[in-house]
């Protein structure tokens, strides 16, 4: 532009600013030029993304391999509280008052008899319970029952096999021996086993 | 100007906008429709077999209470049992991957190995239900299984990858101590319901209340993270306490049956009840075993001591005694000539034993346990006096335990009794009672004169710990001390007195009464010669009253009435000495005059 145009000089005037800077006008965006992509952007929005999908998928399996693992222990849990479960049921039987009196008298124990006390006062001792008028057993009826049934220590259905078992046990000693009367083996066929 | 090119589809390019806008129309309308389709039209119907496929609900079953003694003995308590289901219509012969064929045959034949059961029996019973229904689901095989029978048919299971077969848990009761306390605990069904005894009466107490968990499942089962969406937690049962000593109680059994067997009876019991009334024994042979519950006839499967009422005898005469003295109508020591026979208009009676005419005191007819006497002494006891006496004793009114089937055997209106009636009463005939009322009339000897209510139940303490006891009526006076304490010296006496050494303790004051009683015949026609109860009722001790006994043999063989129960009172005194090392009587035992 040439500022012999422009000029026109106004004493009383703020000086006007160069014309260059007068004339209004906006600044249009400069048109960067197209540069090339660079790889490096690409890679890494590919990268993140893929990182992103597989974690997603690394966590998901831990996740599902996490309840297959749960599952798996709660069985284990479940088998530990049924082999207690087993256990303790032995401990009830074998703890049981007639198995422990079946044990001790097993053992050649009697029943305490008499005991005595002692009067801390004057020193001098005291008698104390007698014996009882009865005996007192866990079994009874010479020995084929419970005196105080208890089906955990001594099923009854035992206790009767028990007793076939001693009856039989008896007539073969018998045989044995031989008692006048005896019927003896059958000879022939009949005899064979 | 240039010539416009003929129409060319490839070339234009709005027809080819055209054309691919439509045909992504076409697609967007087809998943549209589809997307309705599945969303809106046949959502519910999608959604519940999703739901159903996938979601599974499983109950979570609370603990039923324990039941424990008054020294936290457990008592009863539960463990997990298994039944074997199976599928009827599903059950066919099963092909491994290596081709061999497992027979229905096979698998229950491996069954009946486990469970004792018989082959046939099931195969039969499988059956009956396809015949029932062709398309059912449902046939319990087997039930009960223990923890090893258990393993054994779920390795079966899965060995033999058998589809038909479930296996079920469920909660189960044991009895740890079997029959000991068997008539108070009762016992429960084939199918978990309680049927007797404290577990249905404290059902409230023991009973749980079942949970449950709703979560999703994978195809193979596997519990899906996340996916739990509701879980009501199960609430356990409360512990519930009883007061019995269930130590005491085996010794007590155990003693019973020797006793059942040598008298050849038909039962005996023995009821111990701390002086506080709480109840430290009940004691009965035959007993019901909780694990067992058939393993004895029906009658036996309660607890009589509360059911079965019986005529009691000259244990009752103690309490007509009682009331005299606490009357002013008698004293210990009043004298009296005593004969065998007593005879005045209609009413006719006589001692137990032939005698000439004795000079007995009040102690000495009681000691001697003389029908004649007591009527004699009872001639000015106004009848209605009397009975006001008996309730106040707890007669002909249910105690405070409230047990199943108690029998409160109400008092008759004695003016409608006829006379004789009136005074077999003196000496307890023509009057019926349960043990556990004759036991409990003997507390206010324990107590100067005042009868606590009895009870069984000490506490139940709920699973969050809260403890609840139960509300106890008041206390009743029934009579002056002064009269209990002259009630427990004459009561010495009939030990020391009498012929009832057997009943002696040496160093012991022990206060009794025997009691022989006739058995009233069922029809009504009078006493059974041969059917007796012999009973004895007292204190241990009468310087420092603890505990009060009832014992009973019920029909001995009819020789052994002689013998009496004072062998089976000293037992049962006898175990208690031991059991609680109660020390010997330190005052001086009772002299009052038998004789004048």
């Amino acid at each position: 532009m040439s500022t012999a145009v422009k000029k026109t000089a106004t004493p009383l005037e703020h000086p006007q600013p160069r014309p260059s800077e007068r004339r209004r006008f906006t600044a249009l965006p400069r048109l960067a030029p197209r540069r090339k992509p660079k790889l490096v952007h690409g890679v890494v929005a590919l990268t993140g993304l893929v990182t992103i999908v597989v974690a997603q998928l690394i966590m998901s399996v831990a996740l599902s391999d996490g309840a297959y693992e749960l599952s798996a222990l709660q069985l284990e849990q479940a088998q530990a509280e049924r082999t207690q479960q087993g256990l303790q049921e032995q401990i009830i039987a074998l703890e049981s008052p007639q198995h422990l009196a079946m044990s001790a008298e097993a053992l050649g124990m009697e029943n305490g008899d008499q005991r005595q006390f002692i009067e801390l006062s004057t020193g001098s001792v005291t008698t104390g319970p007698d014996a009882l008028h009865v005996e007192n057993g866990s079994v009874i009826s010479n020995g084929s029952r419970l005196a105080v049934p208890n089906e955990l220590v001594m099923s009854e259905n035992e206790l009767s096999e028990i007793r076939q078992d001693q009856s039989m046990d008896d007539q073969r000693q018998r045989e044995a021996e031989g008692y006048p009367g005896m019927l003896l083996p059958p000879e022939g066929v009949a005899g064979q086993e | 100007m240039a010539k416009r090119k003929a129409f060319d589809i490839r070339n234009s390019v709005r027809l080819r906008t055209l054309f691919v806008g439509i045909s992504i129309a076409a697609l967007l309308v087809v998943f549209v429709v589809r997307l309705t389709d599945i969303q809106v039209v046949r959502a519910a119907e999608l959604n519940q077999q999703s739901d159903e496929r996938r979601t599974q609900t499983t109950t979570l079953y609370g603990a039923r209470g324990d039941i424990v003694d008054a020294n936290g003995e457990t008592m009863a308590t539960s463990v997990a049992r298994w039944d074997v289901t199976i599928s009827p219509q599903y059950t066919r012969d099963v092909e491994l991957e290596d081709g061999t064929v497992i027979s229905v045959g096979q698998v229950l034949r491996r069954l009946a190995e486990v469970t004792g059961q018989d082959p046939n029996a099931m195969a039969t019973a499988i059956q009956n239900e396809l015949d029932r229904n062709p398309e059912s689901d449902y046939l319990v095989l087997s039930s009960g299984l223990t923890v090893d029978q258990f393993e054994r048919v779920r390795l079966m299971r899965s060995d033999w990858n058998l589809p038909y077969m479930i296996l079920q848990s469920r909660p189960e009761r044991t009895y740890p101590l079997g029959s000991v306390g068997g008539n108070i605990l009762g016992f429960e069904g084939s199918d978990g319901d309680p049927l007797a005894g404290m577990e249905l009466i404290q059902d409230a107490c023991l009973a749980p209340q079942d949970g449950s968990r709703l979560f999703e499942q994978a195809a193979d089962g596997t519990e899906i993270p996340g996916t739990v969406r509701v879980n009501e937690l199960p609430e356990d049962g409360g512990t519930l306490e009883l007061t019995l000593d269930s130590g005491l109680q085996y010794s007590m059994q155990q003693v019973l049956a020797q006793y059942t067997e040598d008298f050849n009876a038909r039962g005996a019991t023995a009821i111990v009840l701390r002086a506080d009334g709480t109840v430290a024994a009940v004691a009965e042979t035959p007993s019901v075993d909780p694990n067992h519950p058939i393993g004895v006839d029906p009658e036996y499967r309660g607890s009589r001591s509360f059911t079965e009422a019986y005529e009691p005898g000259s244990t009752f005469k103690t309490i007509a005694m009682a009331a005299m003295i606490d009357q002013g109508l008698a004293t210990p020591t009043d004298q009296f000539v005593v004969p065998f026979e007593y005879r005045r208009g209609d009413v006719s009676l006589h001692d137990s034993f032939r005698h000439p005419e004795m000079r007995w005191t009040s102690t000495g007819i009681l000691v001697h346990s003389s029908n004649v006497g007591m009527v004699m002494m009872a001639d000015d006891l106004d009848r209605q006096v009397l009975y006001d006496y008996l309730d106040l004793f707890g007669f002909g009114q249910v105690t405070n335990v409230d047990f199943l089937g108690e029998q409160a055997v109400p008092l008759n209106d004695p003016n409608s009794l006829d006379l004789q009636t009136r005074a077999n009463q003196i000496f307890g005939q023509g009057i019926a009672v349960t043990p556990i009322q004759m036991a409990s009339s003997y507390l206010p000897f324990a107590n100067d004169g005042m009868r606590p209510a009895i009870r069984l139940v000490e506490s139940c303490t709920t699973a969050d710990g809260e403890v609840i006891v139960p509300e106890m009526p008041e206390p009743v006076q029934v009579i002056e001390p002064e009269t209990a304490d002259s009630l427990l010296e004459m009561m010495e006496r009939v030990a020391t007195g009498g012929s009832r050494d057997t009943a002696v303790i040496e160093g012991y004051n022990v206060a009794l009464k025997t009691g022989t009683a006739e058995v009233a015949r069922a029809d009504g026609s009078g006493y059974d010669p041969d059917q007796w109860v012999i009973s004895a009722t007292g204190v241990l001790s009468s310087d420092n009253p603890e505990y009060v006994i009832h014992v009973m043999i019920d029909r001995p063989n009819p020789e052994m009435r002689t013998t009496g129960a004072s062998p089976l009172f000293h037992d049962i005194v006898n175990l208690l000495i031991r059991h609680y090392s109660i020390p010997p009587s330190s005052e001086e035992p009772s002299d009052l005059p038998v004789e004048w």
